[in-house]
């Protein structure tokens, strides 16, 4: 929450809980009123019309001071959500690669809507009717002592018990949620995969009746009314306790009353204020109750604003000198017992062009995004210019660092913007610059809509040999002193391949390259390969004809490539 | 049905505290000083009876909502079913237009906002509308003035609230819509968080999710505003200081005509302040009326996507031969197809080849009835592939497309999709045949491996999975695209090892990029702008200047560089 919410949120309760308080003063003013009508004297120094004024000065303030306050915690509550979404939001950009599961969208998208919402909600209604109603019932039991000992001491000594049983029964009532939100969470994920797979699934004739989805729905059932019987219990507990505290009352004041300890119309009254008094109650169960449907969402925000961030400096801590690369000694792996690298060593000279090749898995695109920092190198280090990339900020870094991914992604926005996103500033020749040569502009020009084409969601509008120009495109729009490269395996056809060359060979005029090479071509194109072997170690590195003539890895690797590629299907 | 009836009861039961607040006061104040041996037990009796009512009336009441509880999840998960049964007949294409992030919401959200007002609103409302009637019939029944003068500010209170709701249904329908917005923006944040990582502004959130975002916030205030402002005016009016002001001072009143007692004004001040918490659960439920009812909109609208019809007659196809005669297909205003026919005959290869945009993979696709073409037929075994059912026509046509389209699920189940009865070897040989086996077998759980959990497939170990699945399914027309040969050049010749296995002895239709990988088809089919423009085996058209020009251009980077190419 940000300050000035915080603010809002503390006057509105203070405010709540003032006009709980004329609330409990408002039904004290019952008793004496009371009597002061039956008897047409004065109790306790005022007339009946005396004791009128006195409840409508009440009135006034407790509904001035309850109207500010539904309306600042109700600001509170909407700037806590419009707050929660940016620090998602935001914390989503910051958050480690690894932290992301495949059920992560779907998860992150509950979160943002019909979560905040709720939890928004909560901040704004529960929390004021709680402070409102508990602050009445407070004053309530203090003006019960004025009337008499005997149940002054009984309500005394009983809300903690029901606040214990109110407590458990909370607990009770919060079972239901949890286990229903975890159900919910694979529902969610599962859905967003039914739409995603659609195509294979029909095929498998498993569209309307595929088996997990449906396992996801009756477990989301079952698990609901697990829930819900948790939920029941606590209900009947909480509803038991506070009509029993209410009986016990009323008995107590009629046993007093028909015993003369107490005048006859005291006993009518309180027994009314008692009928009164359960309400009271059941309006602070409820609100209990209401908070803690939402503690489940909560944590899971928490666990998401909580969660590790690689650690960043404020501040580079030096100025890289060039755009050189240079990995030392880098080992690093995903999970503990598998490592990807074990001490690779790599240098890059600036303007130089490096293309990785190697088997599958020998951790090529790897190397890239630990030049990009996506994660953080287990031992040694990744250096630009000389400076480590844990040393430099988010900013520096990107600032100079720029890649062209394997799996391009495109947000649903006009092609156009998906395009200046690397650059934001770029003017309208720079974009058309970079668009020829990415073949984006034939693309733009197919296009009924041009530059103003939505993208559709990840760029599905568009196909896989377009959103690779796409993305290209970008990283040539950015101009980064180092782009790495993760090349298009299958995604582009005999005419876009010569848009790739050539924006590959712009880009190596310009820029340190660092390519993850598939195709022939762009391989001799480098000025260095490197041959990564399946342990995750350098095994050879130099020239292309230096590395045909030494007959080991890559050797093999040029003569399988050159086989492949020659494939004819029939 | 029962749980209606239950909280009948319930609230019927809510007067009987009152009625013996009133016996008691007049017990009480009818004699002065200690009360008689006969009015004591009296007394005991009528608080036996409270005690009664009370717990009976908690009784009931957890019986109702237990009840419709129970209902509820039922109707969720009925709901639930009925849409995924709806959006497995919708048309591929429009699950490419509509986000995921959309139809999670609409399945997942939407449905429980609707099955909450269905399920639960009636005993809701039939409670918010029974208790604050009976109190009142019983508060008429004791005195008709004081009656009044306790639902004095009531016209007054539904009045305000009448007016915050004016014009609601459309506010909250587009604040839904922007809520949407968020929610899909989110999805995308996450699935292309790389691209946000090394493009965006660091450490904000992409630009289409923060607008939605603060788009949202916008329409949300404007939704919440004047609601808050009349709602808690209008919540000033019921509160309980202000009712026991008018309430005692007007039972003073009418006292002091000598028409009314003392307990009888006490009574009706107490049920005075009672009825509104009573009343406000009913204007709440018209609160969520409202939400509710944009989600059925938004629902409407996905079950209103048109749907590929399933003929009520379905006929069965005799032989796998496929007939395309003169099918027209478009999207919007592309016009994809135009007029195509083709004939695959059984055990044969076609290979569609032509540039980017030309309808190679919207051809392929209308042929697995991904959608019905706009006019033409497509015959599968002589029936129109409208008269069979998917049942039957998915036995017959299975396709590996470039996205593998694999599941959240074991690697197993990932090939047994198709066929969920496979028994573990026949899963096994078709990885075998796939290329794949090894690899799965070298995984700690082998098959049970689940994908995401326990491992992570690379793109061609993906495919190879996505190639087993379709030779377990082992339909005997296939529909492929060529350029899944040179998805991940890892493992480009297992991949081709496997492909070529797939096809062996199938109807096979090809979408292909590289005209030399398919010179050996049965016939090839060049298309343009969504037109055969050459049709034959490679000798047969090697003359045509279309084909000419397509296999100049896969020339053109030597003879071990033809491109990849897609759709």
């Amino acid at each position: 929450m940000v300050e000035s919410d915080r603010r809002q949120h503390r006057l509105g309760t203070l405010l709540y809980a003032l006009s709980g308080v004329m609330c409990g003063i408002g039904l004290a003013i019952m008793m004496p009123a009371a009597m002061a009508l039956q008897s047409g004297d004065s109790q306790w120094g005022l007339t009946f019309w005396g004791w009128a004024v006195a409840l409508a000065s009440v009135a006034v303030v407790g509904s001035t001071a309850s109207f500010f306050g539904t309306k600042l915690s109700y600001a509170a509550g909407l700037g806590f959500m419009r707050n929660m979404q940016v620090v998602i939001g935001n914390k989503v950009s910051r958050l480690p690669l690894g932290w992301f599961k495949a059920d992560s969208a779907g998860r992150l998208s509950r979160m943002v809507t019909q979560e905040m919402i709720s939890t928004g909600q909560a901040a704004a209604l529960y929390v004021g009717q709680l402070i409102k109603n508990a602050a009445a019932a407070i004053v309530f039991c203090a003006a019960v002592w004025l009337w008499s000992w005997q149940i002054g001491i009984m309500l005394t000594l009983s809300i903690p018990i029901l606040f214990l049983l109110l407590r458990a029964s909370q607990a009770w009532v919060g079972k239901g949620p949890g286990l229903e939100d975890s159900a919910e969470r694979d529902i969610a994920a599962r859905i967003v995969e039914f739409a995603r797979c659609q195509g294979a699934l029909r095929a498998c004739r498993a569209g309307a009746d595929y088996a997990e989805l449906e396992d996801s729905f009756v477990e989301g059932r079952k698990r609901s009314v697990r829930g819900l019987w948790w939920s029941a219990l606590g209900e009947i507990l909480s509803g038991a306790s506070v009509q029993m505290l209410v009986v016990s009352m009323i008995i107590a004041v009629s046993y007093l009353g028909a015993s003369g300890s107490i005048g006859a119309l005291e006993t009518v009254v309180m027994i009314g204020v008692a009928l009164r008094f359960t309400t009271l109650l059941n309006e602070i169960a409820s609100a209990l109750f209401g908070m803690e449907d939402r503690r489940a969402m909560l944590d899971g925000m928490d666990e998401v604003v909580e969660a590790a961030e690689l650690p960043v400096v404020d501040a580079s801590k030096a100025c890289p000198t060039d755009a050189s690369v240079r990995m030392g000694e880098v080992r690093f792996s995903y999970v503990k017992e598998k490592p990807i690298l074990r001490g690779v060593d790599l240098d890059v000279p600036e303007g130089s062009m490096v293309a990785i090749v190697g088997p599958s898995g020998c951790g090529k695109t790897t190397m890239l995004k630990l030049i990009a920092r996506f994660y953080d190198v287990d031992d040694g280090a990744v250096r630009i210019g000389g400076v480590d990339v844990r040393d430099m900020t988010t900013e520096d870094l990107f600032a100079r660092v720029s890649f062209v991914f394997q799996d391009v992604y495109l947000f649903n926005d006009t092609l156009r913007n998906n395009v200046l996103m690397a650059n934001p500033d770029a003017s309208e020749e720079q974009l058309r610059a970079v668009a020829d040569l990415a073949g984006v502009t034939e693309v733009v020009e197919r296009l009924p809509e041009g530059w103003e084409t939505l993208c559709g969601e990840g760029g599905r509008s568009l196909s896989g040999g377009e959103r690779q120009r796409v993305s290209i495109a970008r990283a040539l729009l950015k101009q980064a002193p180092i782009v790495l490269l993760d090349e298009a395996t299958s995604a582009l056809d005999a005419e876009n391949e010569k848009n790739v060359v050539r924006s590959i060979e712009t880009l190596k005029r310009g820029s340190t390259l660092i390519v993850v090479a598939h195709k022939l071509e762009t391989v001799r194109m480098a000025d260095k390969i490197v041959v990564m072997d399946s342990s995750g170690k350098v095994a050879e590195m130099g020239t292309h004809d230096e590395l045909i003539d030494l007959e080991g890895e890559y050797k093999d690797f040029w003569d399988k490539r050159t086989a492949g590629s020659q494939w004819q299907l029939a | 049905m029962l749980a209606q009836a239950f909280t009948v009861l319930s609230a019927l039961l809510s007067f009987a505290p009152y009625l013996a607040l009133v016996w008691l006061g007049d017990l009480f104040l009818a004699g002065e000083g200690p009360l008689a041996q006969a009015d004591a037990s009296k007394v005991h009796e009528i608080a036996l009876l409270l005690v009664m009512t009370f717990l009976s009336q908690l009784f009931f009441r957890a019986l109702a909502l237990i009840i419709t509880h129970f209902a509820d999840m039922k109707l969720r998960y009925v709901i639930r079913k009925g849409i995924v049964e709806r959006l497995s007949h919708a048309p591929l294409a429009w699950f490419s237009a509509t986000e995921s992030g959309k139809v999670r919401s609409a399945v997942q959200d939407d449905t429980k906002t609707v099955h909450t007002v269905i399920a639960h609103g009636p005993v809701d409302r039939l409670n918010g509308v029974l208790q604050p009637m009976v109190l009142l019939a019983f508060m008429l029944w004791v005195n008709w003035r004081l009656a009044l003068i306790g639902i004095a500010t009531i016209p007054l209170y539904f009045l305000l609230q009448t007016l915050s709701m004016k014009d609601m249904g459309p506010k909250t329908a587009e604040m839904n819509g922007h809520l949407a917005r968020v929610s899909s923006t989110m999805v995308e944040l996450v699935s292309g968080i790389k691209v946000v990582k090394a493009f965006g502004k660091t450490g904000e959130a992409h630009r289409n999710y923060a607008d939605a975002a603060s788009a949202f916030s916008k329409s949300y205030w404007d939704w919440c505003a004047p609601l808050i402002g009349l709602c808690s005016i209008a919540g000033e009016l019921i509160s309980s200081p202000l009712l026991l002001l008018i309430n005692l001072c007007g039972g003073a009143i009418v006292m002091g005509a000598g028409l009314a007692s003392l307990p009888q004004v006490l009574a009706c001040s107490l049920i005075a302040i009672v009825l509104p918490t009573a009343i406000s659960a009913v204007a709440n439920s018209t609160w969520s009326y409202q939400m509710a009812g944009a989600a059925a909109v938004r629902l409407c609208g996905i079950l209103d996507t048109p749907s590929i019809s399933e003929s009520e007659t379905p006929m069965k196809p005799d032989g796998v031969v496929i007939e395309v005669s003169d099918v027209s297909y478009s999207y919007g205003d592309t016009q994809a197809l135009r007029g195509v026919s083709l004939v695959l005959n059984p055990g044969t290869m076609t290979a569609l080849i032509g540039p980017s945009g030309s309808g190679k993979t919207t051809l392929a696709t209308l042929i697995a009835r991904f959608d019905d073409p706009e006019s033409g037929s497509i015959r599968l075994g002589g029936v129109d592939l409208r008269d069979i059912s998917s049942r039957d026509l998915y036995s017959s046509i299975s396709f590996v497309l470039q996205d593998p389209m694999l599941i959240n699920a074991s690697i197993g189940r990932n090939i047994s999709l198709a066929k969920p009865e496979a028994s573990l070897e026949e899963i096994r040989e078709a990885a075998r045949t796939a290329q794949i086996d090894d690899f799965i077998m070298s995984l700690p759980k082998g098959y049970d491996s689940v994908l995401g959990t326990d491992c992570s497939l690379s793109g061609g170990e993906s495919q190879r999975v996505s190639i087993a699945r379709a030779l377990l399914a082992d339909a005997p027309i296939l529909i492929m695209d060529e350029a899944t040969a040179f998805a991940d050049p890892d493992s480009e010749l297992e991949i081709q090892k496997a492909l070529n296995a797939l096809v062996e002895g199938r109807t096979v239709l090809a979408i292909a990029h590289r005209p030399n990988a398919v010179l050996g088809a049965d016939q090839i089919a060049v298309l343009e702008e969504g037109r055969v423009v050459a049709l034959g085996t490679h000798t047969e058209i090697q003359d045509n200047e279309h084909y000419q020009a397509l296999l100049k251009q896969g020339g053109l980077c030597g003879s071990e560089e033809e491109g990849d190419a897609d759709e």
